[in-house]
């Protein structure tokens, strides 16, 4: 089968590990060339490097909600790779755990802000700077914690469930050129997660009936696909990566 | 996608979804096995992506039993099935007799 990426532009934000790296890896092994986006330059560097250097991958470091951060990426991706076909709003921040009830106001909005608003943001300056006049597809990493309750981390839930409804709106306003697709992973094993899962792996995976929490692969062949023409005729969804978790009811 | 060497069954394969299923899977390399109620139809899709027609009845107990053993005799093991054949759109294709041909579309 031929390379599903060749000749195809990715932007992935927060890309330096995790889930980010993961999608960025697996883009770039089916042909992609990928711009990668998170805070620290250090962590990005190490990633270009692991993804075969300058002919595979560039880096921008910056905040994702940071709009000259936004411009400079879509730019370097411009200039570097001459398009910008494929999006991944994979930046997400969880800074507080706790009750909904306690939750500080200032914290809640900056979750509104990177995890919806600059997904949003990303969307607008890709489709200005390409997609609007060539098409492209983008894909927003949503959670399950945006499918239902989950205790201590509410409002992120709420912020990701505002960006699996914004998917399908956006969907409908860029169709059909562009494709809007999102993925809601349950646990999955990054760094990001791992207050939810470290010293108690295995009673956490005992409730997933595939018998293991999620890894960033898991959700890197999923993104690859609803990027992929393979999904040609899927826009607005947001598939549900949990091992099987939520049809028993847990997580 | 790394389905090479994989042995798989797509029933209602003779047309369709389902064709389209078995072409995909033997494109990324899985051994196919091509089933349908029309058995022309089905050594047609074989022939083209290089699979083997075992023609039956998937919708009977009866028919699954022969698919599943004679699949299997190809394939070796069967990795893969897809339950594809189904009705609901357009007359049923069930033979209504024995020697009358299959009327309409299997998937």
């Amino acid at each position: 089968m031929t390379s599903r990426f060749g000749g195809r532009t990715a932007i992935v934000t927060g890309a330096s590990r995790g889930i980010g790296l993961g999608i960025a890896r697996r883009l770039v092994d089916e042909g992609a060339r990928v711009c990668l986006t998170a805070r620290g330059a250090e962590a990005l560097d190490e990633a270009v490097e692991a993804l075969g250097g300058p002919d595979h991958a560039v880096a921008v470091p910056g905040k994702a909600d940071d709009p000259e951060h936004q411009d400079a990426a879509i730019a370097t991706a411009m200039e570097a790779f001459g398009s910008v076909d494929l999006l991944v709003n994979n930046t997400g921040i969880n800074p507080v755990f706790g009750r909904l009830i306690d939750l500080d106001p200032s914290a809640a909005r900056k979750m509104v802000e990177v995890n919806v608003l600059s997904a949003l943001a990303w969307v607008r300056s890709a489709h200005k700077a390409w997609m609007g006049e060539h098409g492209g597809a983008v894909v927003n990493v949503s959670s399950i914690a945006g499918h239902q309750p989950a205790p201590g981390i509410g409002f992120y839930g709420a912020t990701k469930a505002m960006l699996s409804h914004i998917t399908a709106d956006l969907a409908v306003e860029l169709a059909p050129d562009v494709r809007v697709n999102g993925v809601a992973p349950a646990l999955v094993k990054t760094r990001f997660a791992s207050a939810l899962y470290e010293g108690r792996e295995k009673e956490a995976a005992a409730a997933y009936p595939l018998g293991r929490l999620g890894v960033p692969e898991d959700v890197a062949g999923a993104v690859a696909f609803l990027l992929s023409d393979d999904a040609a005729w899927i826009t607005g969804r947001t598939l549900v990566l949990d091992g099987g978790v939520t049809l028993t009811g847990g997580f | 996608m790394k389905l090479s060497e994989r042995g798989a069954v797509v029933t209602g394969a003779g047309n369709g979804i389902g064709a389209a299923l078995a072409r995909r899977l033997a494109g990324a390399g899985a051994r196919v096995v091509v089933n349908d109620l029309d058995a022309a139809a089905a050594r047609a899709v074989a022939d083209e992506i290089g699979g083997v027609a075992v023609p039956g009845d998937a919708a009977s107990e009866e028919g699954v039993t022969e698919l599943v053993a004679e699949a299997g005799a190809h394939l070796g093991a069967i990795d893969l099935y897809v339950a594809n054949a189904g009705v609901g759109v357009g007359p049923d294709p069930r033979p209504r007799s024995s020697t009358g041909n299959c009327p309409g579309r299997s998937t």
